[in-house]
């Protein structure tokens, strides 16, 4: 093996690539003090309400298989960078180099037009169901604490439901993000080498 | 040339596997039931259970008993027995009633801070204040208008009534 040949930022990018899927969820939601958890990840996703945890087999095996997918693009980007001068070096870089930078990318654009939808449309939706319904939410992107509040009217009684919510993005988030860096890093190193 | 097309084909048919795959095997293993396959309904009844008679409006309530009234102290007390009717635990934190007692308005308040009440469970809850009349002639309550907070999981749900009349 020739050491001066080996893409070192794909290398290191290929190696967070098998780390990543096991780091845990990127982002997390909490209402309340346990009334509802959710974590996401492009691996993983827990939804627990009440200390009831909800799964889902289609959810869970996509999931799975994006794991999988992601270790096997991290073999290819492992191999590309220990051999990039072979033929099947950019074909099997070409097919996991860029997913963490598309996993962050998802992540980030759900996650804002998730927050998008329940600030601006769900309320509307809600209050509609209800004679006297009133919701009230601010969900912060991507990351702050904010209040959830919930009332209903009727025959002279009101209801109403206020809980605490704090959404944020994980340590696992910025590793991702670490991972994009030196996968774009290994496009520089890559064409600086070829000179 | 040949090899590159076909390494090129494999990785896209692999890409393909790992995003039709979960589809098919999930479908599959639910025996190609589409709710089934997105949610556990054991898990939803659980949840429905947990929270059921939350959102019912008619379920549970609250009877006012006879009125204490101590002339020395000008203390009013009142006793309530809440029925909630709620199959989990939850805590009262706060209660107040404001009520006319003869012709001055009273306010009660919870004389403890807290009280857990378990699953389908009546209690009676004191609510206690002071009242400036020295002589108070009808020591029941009319006109009530009052509220409960409960509290679960750091999620308060606050009762009002607005009107006399238990709810």
């Amino acid at each position: 093996m020739n050491w001066k040949q080996i893409n070192w930022p794909r290398l290191v990018a290929g190696i967070l690539m098998f780390i990543l899927p096991f780091a845990g969820p990127w982002w997390t939601a909490e209402v309340g003090e346990g009334a509802l958890e959710f974590g996401i990840s492009p691996f993983d996703m827990r939804m627990v309400i009440g200390g009831q945890p909800l799964h889902s087999d289609l959810i869970g095996l996509f999931l799975l298989a994006t794991k999988i997918s992601f270790l096997v693009a991290g073999v290819f980007v492992v191999l590309s960078a220990l051999s990039p001068r072979k033929w099947w070096s950019p074909h099997l870089c070409g097919f996991g180099i860029r997913k963490p930078l598309w996993s962050v990318v998802g992540i980030v654009l759900t996650l804002l037009l998730g927050a998008f939808f329940v600030n601006v449309f769900l309320p509307g939706l809600l209050s509609s169901m209800g004679e006297g319904a009133e919701v009230q939410l601010n969900v912060p992107y991507l990351a702050g604490a904010s209040t959830v509040h919930l009332s209903f009217q009727s025959q002279g009684s009101t209801v109403e439901i206020t809980a605490p919510l704090e959404v944020g993005l994980t340590g696992a988030f910025w590793f991702a993000v670490i991972t994009v860096g030196c996968a774009f890093g290994s496009g520089i190193y890559s064409k600086r080498v070829s000179r | 040339m040949k090899r590159e097309t076909a390494l090129k084909i494999g990785l896209k048919l692999l890409g393909l596997a790992f995003s039709i795959g979960p589809l098919l095997i999930a479908f599959s293993i639910n025996d190609w039931d589409i709710q089934r396959a997105m949610v556990n309904a054991a898990e939803i009844e659980s949840i429905e259970n947990k929270i059921g008679g939350l959102f019912e409006p008619e379920a549970g309530g609250f009877e006012i008993g006879d009125a204490e009234y101590d002339n020395a102290s000008h203390l009013l007390r009142l006793p309530v027995t809440l029925s909630l009717p709620f199959p989990f635990s939850i805590d009262l934190v706060d209660f107040d009633i404001t009520a006319q007692f003869d012709s001055q308005e009273v306010t009660l308040s919870m004389e403890q801070d807290s009280i857990t009440l378990s699953p389908n469970e009546n209690v009676v809850v004191w609510l206690s204040g002071q009242v400036a009349d020295e002589n108070l002639v009808n020591a029941q309550p009319t006109n009530i208008q009052g509220s409960l907070t409960l509290q679960k999981y750091g999620v308060s749900i606050k009762f009002t009534v607005q009107e006399s009349g238990g709810r």
